[in-house]
């Protein structure tokens, strides 16, 4: 079992990768756990100042019944974010793709908005200027992965079980696997999930978020966490805004209410409609 | 279930925080969590129930001192609290709001009895 980043259920977390058939785990977790172990012990050790509270209890004012109730409580000053070890290892990520001139993007949207299908598109329609790597993220089966494979880009799959969200530590591990080349893109589809996945930082650039016009004008609304963790907004499946009753300028508002800060890009996957915009975004970010 | 996975952190920060040789029992285990952490209290609470069992903090209750989140605006700069996001500004109705405070989730400090 991995204790490494606390995440818990890693016993039940495995990496597959398509074009290879294999069945990674093993080596990977054992070069991971001694490296992480140093950096935890050394900082608790820095961190927690023990500070030995005597409490006699003496209120007894005869010398004849002096009972010493002297139970000792001792308090321990942690003082230390409780996410500690994944934001630690989400940095450690970061500098990993701020080293090797990277650009990390982290995917995140409600089961079946459409991220696999938008990932298909722009690895065909970009193959040929920008080198991608993709991480797929679900709780079980390699088909994300295998769509991916199909489009003839590196992928490897995390399955997490009954793991709601991908964190910084499997990132780690996935990529002791992938080995992605220099000024490069990384696309980390999450497990679809519009709670779980806003609260860890897997140590992404940008955050994508991405809703489907058959989910609701409200959804920013509903999922605040995540709208305000994101730097980019994609509306997908406009296709199908004559049949739902989804009104994008309030979807808009709603969105921007949340986060003044976020970009938002109205697409549809099947039909292409705003995928170029989507594609200059990326351009634009990864500085060309 | 993400308070699941931060039910463990707090187990294994906790674990690590006891001084080796301690041999102590964990009572009480103090939190700063902001209103805006995007925690589910009673959610952790019942997550650290669950699993505390037969560990070093199986004794431990969680004791939580809850963080007013605190909004400041960008267009008239007034400072207000606020419970969740996509509030306006009391003042000019903006939603152009900047978070001062609210986001916290911190284990503050352990107590250990003999
Ligand atoms: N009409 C329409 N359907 C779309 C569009 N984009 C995706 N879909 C369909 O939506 C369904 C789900 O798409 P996926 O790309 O698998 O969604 P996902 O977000 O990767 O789903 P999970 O990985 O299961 O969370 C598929 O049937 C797609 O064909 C679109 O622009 N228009
Ligand atoms: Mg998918
Ligand atoms: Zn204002």
């Amino acid at each position: 079992m991995c204790s490494t980043c606390g995440c818990g259920s890693d016993e039940n977390v495995s990496y597959h990768q398509p074009s290879s058939h294999k069945h990674i785990h093993e080596h990977t977790h054992e070069n991971g756990h001694s490296h992480a172990h140093e950096h935890s012990h050394d900082h608790s050790h820095e961190h927690s100042h023990q500070h030995d509270h005597h409490h006699d209890h003496s209120h007894d004012h005869s010398h004849e019944h002096k009972h010493e109730h002297s139970h000792k409580k001792t308090v321990i000053d942690v003082e230390k974010d409780i996410l500690f070890e994944n934001n630690m290892l989400a940095q450690r990520n970061r500098g990993y793709f701020a080293a090797k001139n990277m650009l990390a993007i982290n995917l995140v949207s409600s089961p079946g908005s459409g991220k696999t299908s938008l990932l298909e598109k722009t690895l065909i329609d970009l193959k040929e200027k920008l080198k991608f790597y993709v991480i797929e993220g679900d709780q079980q089966t390699t088909n994300d992965a295998d769509r991916i494979d199909a489009t003839g880009t590196k992928v490897l799959q995390i399955n997490t079980g009954k793991g709601c969200h991908l964190d910084s530590h499997m990132i780690l591990h996935a990529l002791e696997t992938l080995k992605p080349e220099n000024d490069s893109i990384l696309f980390i589809e999450n497990v679809g999930n519009l709670v779980c996945p806003a609260m860890f930082d897997l140590g992404e650039k940008e955050r994508v978020v991405i809703i489907s016009v058959t989910e609701g004008d409200d959804k920013p609304l509903k999922y605040p966490d995540m709208f305000h963790s994101s730097t980019l907004c994609i509306i997908n499946k406009t296709d199908l805004l004559p049949y739902v009753p989804f009104d994008i300028k309030k979807a808009r508002e709603n969105a921007l209410k949340i986060n003044h800060h976020l970009e938002i890009i109205e697409v549809s996957c099947t039909k292409g409609d705003g995928l170029q915009e989507w594609y200059d975004w990326l351009n634009k970010k990864v500085g060309h | 279930m993400h308070e699941l996975s931060i039910a463990h952190s707090l187990l294994s920060i906790i674990e690590r925080s006891v001084p080796s040789g301690n041999k102590g029992t964990v009572t009480e285990v103090h939190l700063d969590v902001g209103t805006l952490s995007a925690i589910e209290l009673d959610a952790l609470v019942f997550s650290f129930d669950i699993i505390k069992d037969k560990t070093i903090s199986s004794k431990a209750n969680l004791i939580i001192n809850s963080i007013q989140g605190k909004g400041k605006c960008r267009s008239c700069g007034s400072v207000f609290p606020i419970d969740k996001f996509g509030e306006a500004c009391p003042e000019c109705n903006s939603f152009s709001i900047d978070i001062l405070q609210g986001k916290e989730l911190k284990i503050t400090s352990i107590s250990i009895e003999d």
